[in-house]
C-alpha cells in the first residue's frame, strides 16, 4: 500500500525533526524551552503596551487584543516557515544528507513539508501559551471571548497550507545560496511581520506599500483568526476575507508546485543538490 | 547480455563565468548485468560527475543515459527506486542519532516498514559486522566505521544497481580490505545485480572489477577486462628504478630516451627514496642506468615488473594516475 509507505516516511521524518530539534534534552525540558522562549518575547510586547497605557492613561482592550493575537499567531506561521526553509541548509551544509534524502524520498517537496510539520506543531503550542498568558497579562477579559471552532480549524489548515507553500518556494530559492539560505527565511519572516497585520493594521502603512501586503495571505488569515477567536472583533466582511484567503491559498499551492519543480530542475542542472561550502 | 547502465555520447559542461569546463566529453559506456564495472582515473577525470548524472543528482548537458532501462532525466524517479549511492571520504548523516537510528530512519524513508527495516539492519549487520558501533552516536565513530555505515545505508533498500564512488577513500588497509571483500561478496551472492565503482586506486580496480573503463579529462580512453587492458602494453617492458629522494629533480633526463614511453614517480618520505616506474618500448635499461649514474643519480635498485593497470593508464595518457594535471 503506497499510502502506508507514505505515512511511514512521514512518521520517520517527523521523528527525525523532533530528534534534531530536541537534541540531547528530554521531552519535558524541550517543551519547557519552546514555551518559555516565546513567552519572554510576549512579555516584551506586553510590557510595551502596559508602559504606553500607563503613561498615556489610556487602557485600550481592543489594542491589547490586537497586539497579543498578532504576536502569538505570528509565532505559528514564523516557526513553521523558518523550520521548513532551514531544512535545505541544514541537510545540505550541516548533515550532508540532502543528496541521499533526494534519492531516497520520492518527492523533495513533500519531504520538506514533512520536515516543516513538526515546527508547525511546536509553533502552535507556543502560540497557545502566548495567547492565553498574553491576554491575561494585558487585561483582556477572557470571559468575553467566544471561539468559533469550525472557522478556527479551517483557518489553522489554511494557515499551514499557504505558509508552508510559501516556505517551499523560499526553500526552492535557498538551494541556490549556501551561506544565505537561512537569512532568506528570516527576511521572508520579517516581511510577513511587517506587512501581515501583526502589530498594526495594513491601513496604517503608506499607501504605496499596501499592494505588497496584498501579495501575502497573511493579513486575511490574521484578521480572520482574530475574528474566529472573538466574533466581537470588528472585521468588515468575514466571508469576503475567507474567500480571498482560500483563493490566495490555492494560488500559493499551485505556484509552489510549479516553482519548486523549476528550482529542483535548475539545481540538478547546476549540480547544487550536494554543493557545500565545506564548513 | 543484459545492459543495466548505458550512456550515449554523454556530455557535461560546467560554466564558471565566461569559462567552460568540459567534465564529460561524449562518454559512452555499456555496463552488463552481474558485473562490477570500474571507472579508473585520476582526480578530476570525470568519474564522480558521471556517477552524479547516473544517480540523477546532476543533469547532463548533452547525450543520454539509462539506468535499469530508465532514462536518468525523463524517468528520474524510477531510476532512484532501483539504485543507491555510497560515496567515500564523506561523513553524511545525523550525528546526534546512533548508527542504528540513522539506519532505521533511512530504511523507512526508502519505503520499508519499521519491522522490515529492523530485519534489514540485522541482515546488513551480518554482512558488515556493525555490532561494535551500531548503538554509538554517528558523530563519535571512526572513518572506517563511517564507511561501513555508509555501505549499510546503501544496501538498505535492496538496490538492483549500486554506485560506489571511491568507496575506500581515506580508509586504513584493514578497513579497505574488508570493504572490498564485502563488495565482491555482494555480486557473488547476487545481493546486488550490478555495481559501478569509481576509484583512483589501481589495485582496488584490478582486484574487484570485471570490466574497467579508463577515464581521463572527461573521456573514456579504453575499456575492457583488466587482462585485456594489460595486453595493451604487451610489447613494452616495465622497470622499477629506486633512487634517492634528493636526486628526484634530475629525473627529467629520462625524457631524452625515445624508448621511454612514460614514467611515474612515487616518493617514500620515510626511507628517503623514490621509485620510478618506467615503461620502455625496447630493452634499453643498461644505457638508461649508465646515463643516470653519469648524471650523479644514485641508482639503488632496478627490478623488472609485471604490467599493471597503472601502466596501461601511463601508456595511454602519458602520465600516472596520481600525477596532478599540469
Amino acid at each position: 500500500m503506497d499510502i502506508v509507505r507514505w505515512l511511514t516516511r512521514f512518521k520517520a521524518v517527523v521523528w527525525l525533526t523532533w530528534k534534531e530539534q530536541s537534541g540531547w534534552t528530554k521531552p519535558p525540558y524541550y517543551f519547557g524551552y519552546i514555551i518559555i522562549t516565546p513567552f519572554f518575547q510576549l512579555i516584551l510586547y506586553a510590557y510595551m503596551y502596559i508602559v504606553i497605557a500607563f503613561y498615556s492613561g489610556l487602557v485600550n482592550v481592543e489594542m491589547a487584543y490586537y497586539l497579543v493575537t498578532g504576536v502569538s499567531l505570528y509565532n505559528f506561521i514564523g516557526a513553521g516557515l523558518y523550520g521548513l526553509i532551514w531544512t535545505v541548509h541544514s541537510e545540505r551544509e550541516h548533515f550532508r544528507t540532502l543528496k541521499y534524502t533526494y534519492m531516497a524520498f520520492p518527492n523533495l517537496q513533500l519531504y520538506l513539508l514533512s520536515r516543516g510539520f513538526f515546527h508547525y506543531i511546536t509553533g502552535a503550542l507556543s502560540t497557545l501559551v502566548m495567547l492565553l498568558s498574553g491576554l491575561i497579562l494585558t487585561g483582556v477579559p477572557l470571559g468575553t471571548l467566544s471561539v468559533k471552532p469550525m472557522l478556527l480549524t479551517i483557518l489553522i489548515i489554511l494557515g499551514f497550507l499557504w505558509s508552508s507553500q510559501l516556505g517551499i518556494m523560499v526553500a526552492g530559492s535557498s538551494i541556490f545560496s549556501s551561506e544565505y539560505g537561512p537569512l532568506i527565511s528570516e527576511a521572508v519572516g520579517g516581511i510577513l511581520f511587517l506587512l501581515g497585520a501583526v502589530l498594526y493594521p495594513i491601513e496604517s502603512l503608506p499607501e504605496y506599500i499596501r499592494p505588497f501586503a496584498d501579495v501575502f495571505p497573511m493579513r486575511e488569515w490574521m484578521e480572520l483568526m482574530r475574528y474566529a477567536l472573538n466574533p466581537a472583533y470588528n472585521v468588515a466582511d468575514p466571508n469576503q476575507l475567507l474567500l480571498q484567503l482560500v483563493v490566495k491559498t490555492i494560488i500559493y499551492v499551485i505556484a509552489a508546485v510549479i516553482f519548486f519543480r523549476f528550482t529542483e530542475k535548475l539545481a540538478r542542472k547546476k549540480g547544487l543538490l550536494e554543493a557545500t561550502l565545506h564548513h | 547480455m543484459l545492459i543495466t547502465i548505458e550512456t550515449r555520447d554523454l556530455v557535461r559542461i560546467f560554466k564558471h563565468g565566461d569559462k567552460e569546463f568540459r567534465a564529460l566529453d561524449k562518454v559512452s559506456i555499456q555496463v552488463p548485468e552481474g558485473v562490477i564495472y570500474g571507472l579508473l582515473g585520476p582526480n578530476g577525470a570525470g568519474k564522480t560527475t558521471l556517477i552524479r548524472i547516473l544517480t540523477t543528482l546532476l543533469l547532463p548537458s548533452d547525450g543520454d543515459a539509462y539506468v535499469g532501462g530508465y532514462h536518468v532525466v525523463r524517468d528520474a524517479n524510477k531510476v532512484r527506486k532501483i539504485i543507491n549511492l555510497v560515496s567515500g571520504g564523506e561523513r553524511p548523516g545525523y550525528g546526534i542519532l546512533t548508527v542504528r537510528e540513522n539506519l532505521m530512519y533511512y530504511g523507512q524513508v526508502y519505503g520499508l516498514s519499521w519491522g522490515e527495516t529492523k530485519r534489514r539492519i540485522e541482515e546488513v549487520n551480518e554482512l558488515l559486522h556493525l555490532d561494535e558501533f551500531l548503538d554509538k552516536r554517528l558523530n563519535s565513530i571512526s572513518t572506517g566505521m563511517m564507511q561501513k555505515y555508509a555501505l549499510a545505508r546503501g544496501l538498505l533498500n535492496h538496490p538492483q544497481i549500486l554506485f560506489l564512488d571511491e568507496p575506500t577513500l581515506g580508509l586504513d588497509v584493514q578497513n579497505a580490505r574488508h570493504i572490498r571483500r564485502v563488495i565482491k561478496h555482494l555480486i557473488e551472492d547476487k545481493e546486488i545485480r550490478t555495481i559501478l565503482l569509481t576509484s583512483h586506486y589501481m589495485a582496488e580496480v584490478e582486484e574487484l572489477c570485471d570490466i574497467v573503463s579508463i577515464i581521463d579529462r572527461g573521456r573514456i580512453i579504453a575499456t575492457g577486462s583488466p587482462d585485456e587492458l594489460r595486453k595493451m602494453v604487451k610489447d613494452e617492458i616495465i622497470y622499477n628504478i629506486d633512487v634517492r629522494l634528493s636526486d628526484i629533480d634530475r629525473i627529467r633526463i629520462l625524457r631524452r630516451f625515445r624508448t621511454v614511453v612514460g614514467y611515474t614517480i612515487k616518493t617514500r618520505q620515510l626511507t628517503g627514496e623514490a621509485r620510478i616506474r618506467m615503461i620502455l618500448s625496447g630493452e634499453d635499461i643498461a644505457r638508461i642506468i649508465r646515463t643516470l649514474e653519469e648524471e650523479n643519480i644514485h641508482v639503488l635498485r632496478v627490478t623488472r615488473d609485471e604490467v599493471s593497470l597503472e601502466d596501461v593508464f601511463l601508456r595511454l595518457v602519458g602520465r600516472g594516475l596520481e600525477d596532478e594535471y599540469e
